[in-house]
């Protein structure tokens, strides 16, 4: 059997990790839907006799028969007029709010404590708390993903040439890697955050550029293993490139180290996303953001609802991750026993 | 009165419920040295180790008696367990240089044997016991560490610890394996001068009947965990009653292959050989230091011929292989089949069909996440330009045929086969480019006698098949004696003997030569 069939069959012995497995996957795949969970358009509705789609194409206000050339606010006194109408009717999400949709017929002053409308009470600009929360987990799994991806492809790179070509290559390569480690992230990302204008995009680049440096450690310690194992001067016997050697025969034995990696390295670049938007480093504000909403829970301490929500979703989700992936280590450590 | 009894002892798993030794029943009397020999996986080690009550309780369940100077050993409790071992029961293991504990000296570390010691022990008995084992230089030796001996010297230290506490049964559990051939024979000597000197009893484990022959005087052959016959060292090579015995005893012969090869087409010429390795390295100035590995190496192989190549580890044969398959940089000449040399291997890759080789572990030759049909089509694709997989295929599963495999094996992954299983693979994955050189690297090393034996069948039967030339490079002359039509002898680095192989080993003109033939027990 393949060992990384071995692998699953005992991961999947592991009841907590498997379990945890599956929330997320479905936590996940459900919240890249959040669009049609939690919105403030209708998915369909009907105005005299004319179904319109507002979820998917953009209407004018001119289209229902009003005067401004702008997209209507669904839930204004404009819409609910008109749907007032027996026979005018629509379909709304379950959440009937976007991220950055406000609330203007609240009764409370902002933040509001959860009540039927806002399940969740609003923030302190009237946001839904909830919208936020799910499109702002789907944000951070999302960059994880991204950031993760990256800085694996990345360490894959330098940790291969570096463990393969050995010598010379090794010991320079070494060097600098050295030299770029040392540099001040947290300074680089403050400097960078006032020179340009705050986006995701910018985060990912700038974090990528410190992300790969522990794994291609672990790859580096996997290839000088590898290249001197017999069945790699078989390939060189063989007539295999280099680059041949490198991918078939090398890589698939040293992914071991990056699977183990992997969901740590997930729920640290979701912590450190967290982390940045708390200290106001991180996505511009209006993006909805797990840091943003510990921020506004600081600032008023008293709505309960922004600080415990956040924390509960972030917790849920770290911890997730980390049975996921000791689930995976105990796997692979139980292969060799 | 028997010092030692071993009572309906059986050994199983305990989570599988696998029986490992089954009813094992057999009697040490005071001062008699009893051999166990059997292929791995035999139980001979788990015997062993049982003896000092040295199985895990949470893997193993054991039941029987094992009965040491009347009292039985698995009703001792730990206190009375620890005065034994040691004291009266000893141990040497196979690999010294994983039974000494590497950051500590050997001075403390024979400490710990003498504090340990129901006796009152003192310097003179530390100088004693490694004179006793021919260490002579004892304060030097007291002052080093682990790695600063070579291999012999610490086999030698680690029976002089088993031995300062003068037991009365000493367990030897193949204590000569990981040594030169050379060496074993010293060791072994040595071992039972001070087993009659100190009136012991032992227990000596090995794979090699043939080896331990001279120091048995009684002989139990183990298979699948149990005993398949127990007898005095004379009856068991005058009259073996099983089988199995019966192979272990014989497939050793004394047959040359004096067949001579009358071609002048060469597949191999060397020419002045030389290959070093860097050993110092600055990065600031030019002082390099190297090791030479080979030195001034010329060897010729004709069509269809077999050449032995022999000497201990470190002689530099694995080099030589190396060079020969071009994998590591050399000076000198090297031609295979007549034109190719460096240069042009370098330009063409595909000249590398020509000459393939056998590494000496069947274990890491093959890359544990490729299937057998990606691991032997590999080289078809790249050397051979064939695409189409049909071909490739019929290809795989006539190699496989001929090695002795049958095309199941095809998608399937090389964990879930045995030594001699990845061996022929490997085999059939160099076979299968149809190469006109095949390097043997101690192709059958790592594996048991009986399964050794299978391969150099195969190999001797291919050979006449497609008319290969083999460079068979070994430490175990009884091999080369089989296969071979000529032998080189190697001694650091230098070829220092060579001609065809009943002359090299009946009339050896170097004195190294001879040594090694006296302590491979050949004749």
């Amino acid at each position: 059997m393949n060992t990384y069939d071995v692998i699953w069959k005992n991961f999947k012995r592991n009841k907590r990790s498997i379990y945890s497995l599956y929330i997320f996957i479905t936590l996940f795949v459900l919240s890249l839907f959040s669009e049609l969970i939690s919105n403030n358009k209708p998915i369909v509705m009907s105005i005299e006799g004319y179904v319109y789609y507002p979820y998917i194409i953009e209407y004018t206000e001119r289209d229902f028969g009003g005067e401004l050339e702008t997209t209507p606010d669904y839930k204004g006194y404009f819409i609910s007029d008109l749907l007032e109408n027996k026979d005018n009717w629509a379909i709304f999400p379950l959440n009937p709010h976007s991220y950055n949709s406000i609330n203007f017929n609240n009764s409370m002053p902002n933040p509001s404590p959860p009540s039927s409308y806002n399940i969740l009470g609003t923030d302190d600009r009237g946001r839904d708390v909830l919208a936020r929360l799910i499109y702002g987990f789907r944000l951070s799994v999302i960059f994880a993903l991204v950031l993760t991806a990256i800085g694996i492809l990345i360490g894959l790179f330098f940790g291969a040439i570096q463990g393969y070509f050995a010598g010379r290559t090794d010991l320079y390569l070494q060097r600098f890697i050295e030299i770029w480690g040392s540099m001040p992230e947290l300074y680089i990302l403050i400097i960078f955050a006032s020179i340009f204008e705050p986006s995701i995009l910018l985060l990912i680049v700038l974090l990528s550029l410190f992300g790969w440096i522990g794994l291609s450690d672990y790859v580096r310690a996997e290839f000088l293993k590898g290249r001197n194992m017999d069945y790699v001067n078989a390939a060189r016997t063989l007539g295999l490139t280099d680059w041949q050697i490198i991918t078939k025969h090398i890589l698939p034995n040293s992914l071991i180290s990056v699977v183990t990696f992997l969901p740590f390295r997930i729920s640290g670049a979701i912590l450190i996303l967290t982390s940045l938007d708390f200290l106001g480093l991180g996505v511009p504000p209006t993006t909805p953001s797990l840091g943003e909403l510990l921020a506004q829970g600081k600032d008023n301490i008293s709505a309960w609802w922004l600080s415990l929500t956040t924390f509960f979703v972030l917790v849920g989700t770290l911890l997730l991750l980390i049975f996921i992936g000791e689930g995976i280590r105990e796997a692979i450590s139980g292969k060799s026993s | 009165m028997s010092i030692l009894e071993f009572k309906d002892f059986s050994v199983k798993l305990t989570n599988t419920n696998k029986h490992i030794i089954n009813n094992l029943s057999f009697k040490l009397n005071p001062g008699e040295s009893l051999g166990i020999v059997g292929e791995s996986g035999s139980g001979k080690s788990l015997t062993a180790l049982s003896t000092l009550g040295l199985l895990d309780k949470n893997i193993f369940t054991s039941s029987g008696e094992i009965i040491f100077d009347n009292k039985n050993i698995f009703n001792l409790s730990n206190e009375e367990l620890s005065s034994i071992r040691g004291n009266e029961l000893s141990m040497i293991f196979q690999e010294p240089m994983l039974s000494l504990n590497p950051v500590k000296s050997l001075n403390s570390q024979i400490n710990e044997c003498i504090e340990l010691s129901s006796n009152k022990l003192t310097y003179q008995d530390i100088q004693d016991a490694l004179i006793s084992v021919g260490l002579t230089d004892v304060n030097k030796i007291l002052s080093s560490y682990p790695h600063m001996l070579s291999g012999g010297q610490r086999q030698r230290f680690m029976i002089a610890m088993s031995v300062i506490r003068k037991p009365r049964v000493i367990i030897a559990d193949e204590p000569t394996t990981a040594l030169d051939v050379t060496l074993q024979k010293q060791i072994l000597d040595m071992l039972i001068t001070l087993k009659t000197n100190l009136d012991m009893s032992m227990i000596l484990i090995s794979h090699d009947i043939n080896l331990i022959k001279k120091y048995c005087d009684k002989i139990i052959v183990m298979k699948e965990g149990k005993i398949l016959e127990i007898n005095t060292t004379e009856k068991i090579f005058t009259n073996p009653q099983h089988e199995y015995t019966k192979e272990l005893v014989n497939f050793k012969t004394k047959t040359y292959r004096d067949n001579i090869i009358n071609t002048n087409e060469l597949v191999l010429e060397t020419n002045e050989l030389n290959c070093k390795y860097l050993t110092k390295d600055s990065f600031f100035n030019n002082k390099k230091v190297y090791f030479k590995a080979l030195k001034d190496i010329n060897i010729y192989i004709k069509q269809g011929e077999s050449v032995g190549i022999v000497g201990e580890s470190g002689s530099g044969k694995t080099t030589l292989a190396m060079s020969i398959m071009h994998l590591l940089s050399y000076e000198g000449n090297i031609s295979i089949c007549g034109d190719i040399n460096k240069s042009r291997i370098q330009i063409n890759r595909k000249l590398r069909k020509n000459f393939q080789i056998i590494f000496q572990d069947p274990f890491s030759s093959l890359s544990p996440r490729m299937m057998i049909i990606q691991i032997l089509s590999e080289g078809v694709k790249n050397l051979l330009d064939i695409d189409n997989i049909d071909d490739i295929h019929n290809m795989c599963i006539s190699i496989l045929k001929d090695v002795g495999l049958n095309e199941s094996m095809l998608y399937r992954y090389p964990q879930e086969f045995s030594g001699g299983q990845r061996q022929r693979i490997a085999i059939a994955r160099a076979l299968i480019l149809q190469p006109k050189l095949l390097i043997l690297d101690e192709p059958t090393s790592a594996l048991d006698v009986l399964v050794q034996e299978s391969i150099v069948k195969l190999l001797l039967d291919l050979q006449e098949k497609y008319n290969l030339s083999y460079c068979f490079i070994s430490h175990d002359l009884h091999l080369i004696r089989k296969i071979c039509h000529r032998t080189y002898v190697m001694k650091d680095a230098r070829i220092i003997e060579e001609g065809i192989t009943k002359k090299v080993f009946e009339n050896p003109t170097e004195k190294y030569t001879q040594e090694l033939i006296d302590s491979s027990f050949i004749c």
